[in-house]
C-alpha cells in the first residue's frame, strides 16, 4: 500500500506481537483510566460514562416531549374538548416539537456517537473528552431549564419554527419567545461542540489500517452528520440572534414596517431546518446499515453505493430548504429548482433502502428485537418517503400545506427514520454497556405496541389532513368528518405511550451499566465495538484489515485483549490515544488526553446561567455568570498545552511516534479550523441577509462611508494578521527572548485588529446611520457587532497569552497555544476585512 | 486535502450548480423577472457548462479508477467516479426547470 505520511505499512506485519507482555502493564492502564468515585461521577469525562449519561438524557427528553404529545392527543380526541386551554395547548405543541428536534433527535444520535465511536474506531477515547462532557452538561442544564418554563407559563408558544411576525414583540410580548430564542441558541453550542469532537475523532483517531474503505458505515454516517451540523447549525444560531436582537433592541431584520422581511427568517430557519431532517436520519441510517448485516449475518450489500448515497444526501439536503416555502409566493422557477432537488433527494434514500432489503434477502435474517425494529423502520420510513415525494410537487404541496397531512408525513419520516432505528440501536448495543441485555420478550412487546401505535396515530392523519383539518389548532367543530380519524389517532398515541412505558420497565429491570463486566457480543456482531473493553476502551489498538474485523480477522479478540497490538500500555503514564492520518489511518503521534476536573462542569453551569439570566432580563447577574463561564473555560484550557515529556515513545513492536505535534497536523488545529468554519458560516449568512434585505428595499440604502476609511480598516486588519503570523514564527526561533517578543507581537496583533474594528465602527457612526432606523443600519451594525465579538475574544486570548508568558508557559517546544491564537486572529482579520468590503462596495461605494 | 476534494468533486460540483441556478433566478427576480428568457438562458448556459465539466472530470475519474494501486485508493477513486456520474444526471435534471420555464 502507498504510504500517506511516510509511515511504512509493512510495519503492520509485526502485529500481533509474540513476546510476553510485561507484568503490571494492564494494572497501570486500569489505574490511569480508573472510574469515578463519589462526586467524580459528575466530573467524569470518559466516553463510557459521558456517552451513557448523554443517551440517558436524550431519552429523558424523548419521554417528556412524548408525554406532551399524549396530552395534546387527549385534547384532540373529540371535538370542542376542554381538556387543555388554548394557551397551554400552544405551549405544548411548541415545546413538543422543539424538544423532539433540538433536545432529543440530534443529541440522541450525537450521544450514540460519543458512546460508540471510540470502541468502533479502536480509540481509547474521542480527542476532546472534556468538550464532550461540557456539551453534555450544557445540554442537560439548558434542556431541563427549557422544559421547566412550561410550569411557569413561560414556555414559547409560536410553533417550533417560531415564524415572525407572530413571534415579534407586537404579537408575542413577554419572555416566552425569548426562552426559545436564547435557549435554542445555547443548546446549539452543545451540538456544535459534539460535532467538532466527532469529525476530528473519526478522521484522526482511527485504528491503524482502518482506511476509508474499512471505515464502519456508522462512522461514515456520523462523519457526514457532524459535517452537516457544522454547515447547517450556524444558520439557526444567526436567525435566533437576529430575532432576539430585533425583539430586545428594535433592530429591524424581519419587521416589514422598517424595510425588513419575515421571509428572511424562513430562509435562514429552513436552511438549517431541512438539513436537520437528514442530520437526524443519517446516523440512524448508519445504525440500520450496521445492525441489518449483524442480524442477517451477511455483509451490507453495496457498501460503496451506500457511502456515496449518504454523502449525496448530505450535499443535496442543503438544496431543498425552500420546499417549506412553496406557498410564500417565491418565483415559479425558483420553486421548481427546489422541487426538483426535493424529488432528487429520494434517490440516495432509495439506494439505502434497497441496500437494506438486499442485505436482508442475501442473509438469514433473525427476527430479534433489534431485527424487528430495523424492519419496522424500513417500512415506516419508506411510507414517509413516498408522501415526501408527493409534497415535493408544488401543486400538491399548495393543497396539503399546514394541514394534518404534513403532520402525518413528518412523523412517518422522523419515527421511521430515527425513532425506530434508535430503539433498534438501544436493543442492539446496550449489551456493550450493561451487565445484562434487555429482555427479548418485553422487547418484542415494545416493538409491536409501538409499530401498531405509530400507524394507528399517524395513518389517519393523512385523511384528516386531506379532509382539510389544519395543524396547530387546539380543537375543532363537530360534523366535519374529522371525529373518527382524530379518535383513532388518540387511541394510537396511547398505544405508543404504552410501548415506551414498557421499554422503561425493561430498562429498569435489566440495564446495569458501569459494572466490572458487560453482557458482550450477544448478537455475533462484526464491529470492533464488540471487543471486550475496560474503561480504557480496547486493551491494545488493533491493526484493522477488514470492514468486518471480528468476522474476518481470526483471533483478533484474543490478541487485542492480550495486548499484542498498538499501545498495550500507557506509554507516558497518562491517558493517551493514537492519532492517525485521515485517509489511510497511519500512526502519526501519541495524543496525551486530559484527566477529569470540574472546570468543564462549572463552565457549563455558568454558560447556562448566562443565557437563562439573560432570558429573564437579570442583566447584571447574567454578565457575572458569563464572566465566570469564561474564567472556567480559560482554567480548563490552561492544562491543555502541557510541557513535553519524552520526544518520542514506543507504541508497540518498537515503533516510535512523537508525543507532541503542532500546526496543521495536530488535532487542536483541526478543531480550531472546524470552529472557524462555523463562525465563517454565520458571517456568510449574515452577508446573505444584508444582500437579501437590500434586494427587498434598495431605495432605503444610504451611501456608505468614504473609501479612505475602508483603506484604513483593511490596513489595520492586514497588520493584525501579519503580526499574529509573525508571533508564531518568532516563537519558533527558540532564543532566550523570543517568548517575550512573540507575546508582545501577539498583543500588538490584537491591538491592530481592535483598531481596524474601531475605525470601521466610527466611520459608520459618523454617517448618522442608526441600527434601529432601517434594514441597512440593522445589518451593518449586526455585522459590526459580530466582528466586535471576535475582536473581544482575541482580546481575551491576548490576556491569556500574557498570563501564560508570566507563568513561563510560552516556549518554542510547544507552540500550539500561539498557533491557535494566531489562526483565530487571522480569521478575525479576514472576516473583518471581507465584511467591510461588502457593506461599503455593495450596492455601490460612496463617491 | 486533494484526495478529499477529488473524492467529493462530483457532489461539490452538483452543489455549485444548484447554488448557481438559484442565484441566477434570484438575481433575475431582482433586476427583471425570475423566469425572464434571458435569465433562463443564462441558467441553461451555466448548467451546460457544469454538465460538461462534470462529464469531463467524470471521464478522468473513470480512467484514474483503473490505475488504483491498492484497495483503499480504489475505493476513493470509485467514490469520485460515481460522484461525477451522479452529478451529471442530477445537474441535467436540475436544469429542466430553466429549459421548460416553470
Amino acid at each position: 500500500m502507498k504510504s500517506e505520511t511516510g509511515f511504512d505499512p509493512a510495519l503492520y506485519e509485526r502485529f500481533p506481537t509474540r513476546e510476553p507482555r510485561p507484568e503490571g502493564e494492564l494494572e497501570a492502564l486500569e489505574q490511569v483510566w480508573c472510574g469515578p468515585k463519589g462526586w467524580q461521577w459528575i466530573t467524569a469525562i470518559n466516553n463510557n460514562y459521558v456517552g451513557v449519561y448523554y443517551v440517558g438524557a436524550a431519552m429523558l427528553f424523548f419521554v417528556l416531549a412524548g408525554s406532551l404529545a399524549v396530552l395534546m392527543r387527549t385534547q384532540l380526541a373529540v371535538p370542542m374538548n376542554g381538556f387543555l386551554p388554548q394557551e397551554t395547548y400552544n405551549q405544548f405543541f411548541t415545546v413538543h416539537g422543539t424538544m423532539m428536534m433540538f433536545l432529543f433527535a440530534v443529541p440522541a444520535v450525537e450521544a450514540l456517537g460519543v458512546l460508540l465511536l471510540p470502541q468502533m474506531l479502536g480509540a481509547r477515547d474521542l480527542p476532546f473528552p472534556r468538550l464532550s462532557a461540557y456539551a453534555f452538561w450544557a445540554y442537560l442544564i439548558g434542556g431541563l431549564a427549557f422544559f421547566s418554563s412550561l410550569f411557569f407559563g413561560l414556555a414559547p408558544d409560536g410553533g417550533w419554527f417560531m415564524y415572525p411576525p407572530l413571534t415579534s414583540t407586537t404579537w408575542s410580548p413577554g419572555i416566552n419567545a425569548d426562552f426559545w430564542l436564547l435557549g435554542i441558541g445555547f443548546i446549539e453550542i452543545s451540538a456544535i461542540a459534539g460535532a467538532i469532537e466527532i469529525i476530528v475523532g473519526v478522521l484522526r483517531n482511527r485504528a491503524p489500517g482502518m482506511t476509508l474503505d474499512k471505515l464502519p458505515i456508522f462512522a461514515w454516517a456520523m462523519l457526514i452528520f457532524a459535517g452537516m451540523i457544522i454547515i447547517a447549525f450556524p444558520s439557526i444560531i444567526l436567525s435566533t440572534l437576529l430575532l432576539e436582537i430585533e425583539r430586545a433592541l428594535g433592530w429591524p431584520f424581519f419587521d416589514a414596517l422598517k424595510g425588513g422581511d419575515p421571509l428572511l427568517w424562513q430562509h435562514l430557519f429552513w436552511f438549517f431546518g431541512h438539513p436537520e431532517v437528514y442530520i437526524i436520519f443519517l446516523p440512524a441510517a448508519g445504525a440500520m446499515s450496521t445492525i441489518i448485516p449483524a442480524m442477517a449475518r451477511a455483509p451490507l450489500v453495496g457498501y460503496r453505493l451506500v457511502v456515496l448515497a449518504m454523502l449525496a444526501t448530505g450535499f443535496i439536503s442543503f438544496g431543498v430548504w425552500a420546499h417549506h416555502m412553496f406557498t410564500t409566493g417565491m418565483p415559479t422557477i425558483s420553486t421548481s429548482y427546489f422541487s426538483a432537488a426535493s424529488m432528487a433527494v429520494s434517490i440516495p434514500a432509495g439506494v439505502q433502502v434497497f441496500a437494506w432489503i438486499a442485505t436482508v434477502a442475501s442473509g438469514r435474517m433473525r427476527f430479534t428485537t433489534p431485527g424487528l425494529f430495523v424492519l419496522g423502520a424500513l417500512v415506516i420510513f419508506t411510507m414517509g418517503g413516498l408522501t415526501g415525494v408527493m409534497v415535493a410537487m408544488v401543486p400538491f404541496d399548495w393543497q396539503a400545506h399546514d394541514s394534518y397531512f404534513i403532520v402525518a408525513h413528518l412523523h412517518y419520516v422522523l419515527i421511521g427514520g430515527m425513532v425506530f432505528p434508535l430503539f433498534a440501536a438501544i436493543y442492539y448495543w446496550l449489551p456493550m454497556s450493561s451487565a445484562r441485555p434487555l429482555s427479548e420478550r418485553l422487547g418484542k412487546w415494545v416493538f409491536w405496541l409501538m409499530f401498531a401505535g405509530m400507524h394507528l396515530t399517524f395513518l389517519p392523519m393523512h385523511l384528516t389532513g386531506l379532509m382539510g383539518m389544519p395543524r396547530r389548532v387546539y380543537t375543532y367543530l363537530p360534523d366535519r368528518g374529522w371525529e373518527w380519524p382524530n379518535l383513532l389517532s388518540t387511541a394510537g398515541s396511547f398505544l405508543f405511550a404504552a410501548a415506551v412505558l414498557l421499554w422503561i420497565v425493561d430498562m429498569v429491570r435489566n440495564f446495569r451499566p458501569f459494572g466490572a463486566r458487560e453482557a458482550g457480543d450477544v448478537w455475533g456482531g462484526p464491529g470492533m465495538e464488540w471487543i471486550p473493553t475496560g474503561r480504557y476502551s480496547v486493551r491494545s489498538i488493533p491493526v484493522v484489515r477488514s470492514l468486518y474485523p471480528l468476522w474476518d480477522q481470526k483471533n483478533l479478540i484474543r490478541d487485542v485483549v492480550a495486548g499484542r497490538y498498538f499501545l498495550p500500555n500507557t506509554a507516558t503514564g497518562e491517558r493517551e490515544t493514537l492519532v492517525t492520518s485521515t485517509l489511510n489511518a497511519e500512526p502519526q503521534y501519541l495524543q496525551r488526553m486530559p484527566t477529569p476536573s470540574g472546570w468543564h462542569v462549572w463552565a457549563a453551569v455558568f454558560t447556562a446561567g448566562f443565557f437563562l439570566l439573560l432570558t429573564v432580563q437579570a442583566y447584571w447577574p447574567s454578565v457575572v455568570s458569563g464572566v465566570l463561564a469564561v474564567y472556567c473555560v480559560l482554567a480548563w484550557c490552561w492544562t491543555l498545552d502541557r510541557p513535553r515529556v519524552e520526544p518520542t515513545v514506543d507504541i508497540g513492536a518498537g515503533i516510535r511516534v512523537p508525543t507532541y505535534v503542532s500546526g496543521p497536523s495536530s488535532h487542536g488545529w483541526w478543531a480550531m479550523v472546524i470552529l472557524l468554519i462555523v463562525a465563517g458560516m454565520v458571517g456568510a449568512l449574515l452577508g446573505f441577509s444584508y444582500v437579501f434585505l437590500w434586494s427587498r428595499n434598495p431605495g432605503l440604502w444610504a451611501p456608505p462611508p468614504g473609501l479612505p476609511s475602508l483603506a484604513a480598516v483593511i490596513a489595520a486588519y492586514a497588520a493584525a494578521a501579519g503580526l499574529a503570523w509573525g508571533a508564531c514564527r518568532i516563537l519558533r526561533l527558540d532564543r532566550p527572548r523570543t517568548p517575550a517578543i512573540a507575546t508582545l507581537a501577539m498583543v500588538a496583533a490584537v491591538a491592530a485588529a481592535a483598531a481596524g474594528w474601531w475605525i470601521d465602527l466610527d466611520s459608520w457612526t459618523a454617517t448618522g446611520l442608526k441600527a434601529s432606523a432601517n434594514t441597512q443600519g440593522a445589518t451593518v451594525f449586526a455585522l459590526l457587532a459580530w466582528q466586535g465579538m471576535f475582536v473581544a475574544t482575541t482580546g481575551l486570548m491576548a490576556l491569556y497569552a500574557l498570563a501564560r508568558w508570566l507563568g513561563r508557559q510560552v516556549e518554542a517546544a510547544r507552540p500550539t497555544t500561539f498557533d491557535l491564537i494566531a489562526l483565530f486572529l487571522v480569521f478575525t482579520a479576514g472576516q473583518g476585512a471581507i465584511a467591510a468590503l461588502l457593506v461599503r462596495l455593495f450596492p455601490g461605494a460612496a463617491g | 486535502m486533494r484526495a478529499w476534494a477529488w473524492m467529493l468533486g462530483g457532489l461539490t460540483l452538483w452543489g455549485v450548480h444548484f447554488a448557481g441556478v438559484y442565484a441566477i433566478s434570484s438575481v433575475g427576480d431582482v433586476v427583471a423577472e425570475a423566469d425572464d428568457p434571458l435569465w433562463r438562458g443564462l441558467a441553461l448556459g451555466f448548467s451546460g457548462l457544469c454538465v460538461l465539466a462534470g462529464a469531463g472530470l467524470g471521464w478522468v475519474a473513470f480512467v484514474r479508477r483503473r490505475t488504483a494501486e491498492d484497495e483503499a485508493q480504489r475505493f476513493r477513486r470509485d467514490l469520485a467516479a460515481l460522484g461525477f456520474a451522479v452529478a451529471v444526471v442530477a445537474m441535467t435534471w436540475q436544469a429542466l426547470p430553466a429549459l421548460t420555464g416553470h
